[in-house]
């Protein structure tokens, strides 16, 4: 009961005019830099940071919370039209999503994506009022040991991710965890495949990799296409909105992505990325049709798109809760706090249940706010595909250029998202996927140092990994899911030699 | 006759009146007493929103009413700090182009092969304007509730002790003080590098680390009066406010983890610039906003004018340098 007292308490914070306007204006610009590819949420914050000093605390954060949660609604309409991911998290989005609107599916895919988005922020808002502090003591268990466990059962998923060949899945895995690697030893400082050049010490950015990966390969191979004669988007648009059967073959979908993404956002180092991509592995593994995943499936989009949004809504637990932040955003959002002479942690929720309960009753009022802001921005970006490739292009490369600098205000991302527009292209030519190589190199790093970490915590001895509960769990499941991946392919090799001694 | 006095008095018209409107051109780039005359560039060399850029950006802000112009704060992080301070090394010393420095920058990066600058020549050191409070914080339900007792406690269980830093030993200021404590006790620790202060502190609460030598902040000083941890020591010579009978490396062990934040420029600067801007960020660290804000987030004001944090980054940085040549020795041997 209690609850709906404190809710009140939220809703009644935020429901006086300069709060809306602040909820709205956060809303609004996060969809914006959503769907810009390039700058994230990050940049945007850092810029709005000096304008929030002189609001009230509430509304400073509401206004910087609203532009990440809508970051990650605005993130999907490029993914899905044009094969760029807004930013990392909204990859997975692109496999199918970009598939579907070149059937002339873009309006259920963008739709889908908006109420997908809507029900799981939803659902992690929920969890986040309920049951916020008990999850909280469950992430602090999460040491070393059982973040490697967390990374095998990931790496494993990847297997999964595949839609072709197995095999060159692994090797672009394996070209990923190498990427993963470049920049400095965590334990010593030395330098990795660092050549020399001091903006790769802290690594490969992640956003203008896949920018590269996924969005400049797409911008070359449509113009060799082009150029062969063939025009890039014939088919006609078919609808709007989602019909009956994509809600049908969405509902699970969603409902397990949200529930997903809400508890891998919860651990510190989760977030959004990885449970953009383990809830499409999920959903392709139990889906009655896995081959056609990467051809357009409804669920492919539907299943990232919430595990993302919920994501955002589990990544508040810690910092609210613990006053830990589980990523960079968060890491912001707590110097906000500070400032502003609020201190996360334990006694948020005591000492200042007014800002507690109205950052989530703003969530909420966000959400729909941004249902409402993106359901008809839906036919204007349909009509954007209209435009005729030979103008559109060039667009779309001068939007990714000055994303990729207005990240790090440096040329060298531009140059990165060049490199591997260029190698993408190949890679896609030659039918290797860049999904599995996305996984891995957000996976290496955080593997090798939780398997050091551990090692060091149990001076060297491997069964640190079995005698925890929590890390024995992860690493139980991790061998199930490898015998269940060669079973089959044992199988299929029996049934093979009885018809060859046949004959 | 008129015409030619009058075509003379045209001549020396446009003569002066050119004169008059060339003073106004910055010709040498350098030569203008009206300086500053527009926004000045400062790079900060960490990522928005974390620890680095929220003290520096409140001092910009109070230093440029000082100053008469606004900065335009950028954010160039990468490389630990290293790719912001290329940005102001490569910049044209014009005053126009500033930036941030920490310990780093100025006592480690030199030493790493990566680094295009091996001495502190091509930069100017403006001010410190502030120094860490570095507390060795540990869990309360640790076997050890003093310095000493650690001390005991860490001879008898050699590597027992997982301590989490931000840097190796040849990387971390932190790291090097508590490697020549090693030295001096007989004892050894085991180091664990965390990147980030937030997963460190998730290890400390979570139980799988014992101790940690980080910054300290609102969310730790929060945990610490709730009496979940515990500060055992101060690594540098500032103590906290209310906890001065911890005692601080200097006092156990004559020698502090240097640590430094502060304003630099390339090197070359015109005096009248350098005074100008001496005197603005003098004003702008005594602003009593910003003394409060540092305040809030446990970070003193220390300030150092460009003569003393000249000497004693000088000095820091020779004695750093030398203990980095033993620990690269001492890798080269364990390789082997």
């Amino acid at each position: 009961m209690e609850i709906f007292h404190a809710l009140f308490l939220g809703f009644s914070e935020i429901f006086r005019i300069k709060a809306l306007f602040y909820c709205f204006v956060g809303v609004f610009i996060g969809t914006l830099i959503g769907v810009l590819p390039g700058i994230g949420p990050i940049g945007t914050m850092s810029l709005l940071l000096p304008i929030t000093y002189k609001a009230p605390p509430l509304l400073a954060i509401v206004l910087l919370a609203g532009i990440y949660y809508g970051a990650m609604y605005g993130g999907s309409t490029t993914s899905i039209l044009v094969n760029i991911p807004g930013e990392a998290a909204s990859v997975v989005t692109c496999l199918d999503g970009y598939q579907m609107a070149r059937k002339g599916r873009a309006g259920p895919a963008l739709g889908i994506a908006a109420f997908g988005s809507f029900i799981a922020g939803t659902i992690g808002l929920v969890g986040l009022m309920l049951i916020a502090p008990p999850l909280a003591s469950i992430a602090l268990r999460f040491g070393p040991p059982e973040y490697f466990s967390l990374m095998c059962v990931g790496l494993i998923i990847l297997i999964y991710l595949a839609s072709g060949s197995v095999i060159r899945a692994l090797m672009m895995a394996a070209f990923g965890i190498i990427l993963g690697c470049i920049g400095v030893d965590p334990e010593t400082g030395f330098t990795r495949f660092v050549f020399g050049i001091p903006d790769l010490m802290d690594g490969i950015g992640m956003a203008p990799f896949v920018m590269g990966l996924f969005g400049i390969s797409e911008v070359f191979l449509n113009i060799e296409q082009s150029l062969k004669g063939r025009s890039i988007f014939t088919t006609k648009v078919k609808g709007l909105f989602p019909n009956w059967q994509d809600w049908k073959d969405s509902i699970m979908p969603i409902s397990r992505g949200s529930i997903l993404g809400f508890l891998l956002g919860i651990l510190p180092g989760g977030g959004a990325v990885i449970s953009s991509f383990v809830s499409y592995a999920v959903e392709k593994k139990i889906s009655r049709h896995p081959e056609k995943f990467g051809t357009g499936t409804i669920e492919g989009v539907a299943a990232p798109e919430s595990a993302n949004n919920s994501a955002t809504a589990g990544a508040f637990i810690p910092l609210l809760t613990l006053g830990i932040p589980p990523n960079v955003v968060m890491a912001l959002l707590l110097g906000v706090f500070i400032i502003h002479g609020v201190v996360p942690g334990p006694r948020l929720i005591s000492d200042n249940p007014n800002i507690f309960w109205g950052l989530v009753a703003s969530m909420y009022v966000g959400n729909i706010m941004l249902l409402i802001l993106n359901l008809p921005l839906i036919g204007l970006w349909v009509q954007l595909l209209r435009v005729p490739y030979k103008i559109l292009f060039p667009l779309i490369l001068l939007f990714c250029i000055i994303g990729a600098y207005s990240i790090n205000n440096s040329t060298f991302d531009i140059a990165v998202m060049l490199v591997f527009g260029v190698t993408g292209y190949l890679m896609r030519k030659y039918k290797y996927e860049g999904a599995p190589m996305v996984l891995a190199f957000v996976l290496g790093p955080m593997f090798e140092n939780s398997l050091r970490q551990s090692l060091l915590l149990s001076d060297g001895s491997f069964s640190i990994f079995f005698t925890r509960p929590i890390a024995a769990g992860g690493m139980i499941t991790t061998i199930l899911l490898l015998i269940g991946s060669i079973i089959p392919s044992i199988r299929r090799r029996k049934e093979m030699i009885p018809m060859e001694e046949k004959n | 006759m008129w015409n030619r006095i009058i075509k003379i008095l045209v001549i020396i018209g446009v003569f002066g009146l050119s004169v008059f409107l060339f003073q106004g051109i910055d010709l040498a780039g350098a030569k203008d007493p009206d300086y500053p005359t527009k926004p000045i560039t400062f790079y900060i060399p960490f990522s928005a929103g974390g620890m680095t850029d929220s003290l520096m950006r409140p001092l910009l802000e109070a230093t440029s009413k000082h100053v008469g112009q606004p900065f335009i704060p950028i954010n160039k992080p990468g490389g630990s700090g290293t790719v912001g301070a290329i940005a102001v090394m490569n910049a044209k010393p014009d005053g126009y182009t500033l930036g941030g420095f920490v310990g780093n920058n100025v006592l480690i990066a030199p030493h790493i092969a990566e680094c295009p600058y091996k001495d502190l020549s091509n930069f100017t050191l403006l001010l410190n304007f502030v120094k860490m409070y570095l507390p060795v914080i540990a869990r309360s339900d640790a076997p050890f509730t003093t310095w000493k007792e650690f001390i005991e406690w860490a001879r008898k269980n050699p590597r027992g002790a997982k301590i989490a830093f931000s840097g190796s030993k040849s990387r971390s200021p932190q790291s090097m003080a508590m490697w020549e404590v090693e030295q001096r006790e007989r004892i050894e620790i085991t180091y664990m590098v965390f990147p980030g202060s937030a997963e460190s502190l998730n290890a400390l609460l979570g139980g799988h680390i014992i101790m940690e030598v980080m910054n300290i902040d609102p969310t730790r000083m929060s945990y610490i009066k709730e009496g979940k941890f515990r500060i055992l020591a101060f690594l540098g010579k500032e103590k906290l406010p209310g906890y001065e009978n911890i005692p601080s490396f200097q006092e156990l062990y004559g020698f502090v983890a240097p640590s430094f934040i502060g304003v630099w420029s390339p090197n070359g600067l015109p005096n009248f610039v350098l005074e100008k801007l001496d005197d603005a960020f003098a004003k702008g660290v005594r602003d009593p906003n910003f003394i409060n804000l540092m305040n809030r987030l446990y970070m003193p004001v220390v300030y150092m004018n460009r003569v003393e944090v000249n000497k004693e980054v000088g000095e820091m940085s020779k004695k750093v340098g030398e203990k980095l040549k033993i620990l690269d020795a001492e890798e080269a041997t364990q390789k082997k």
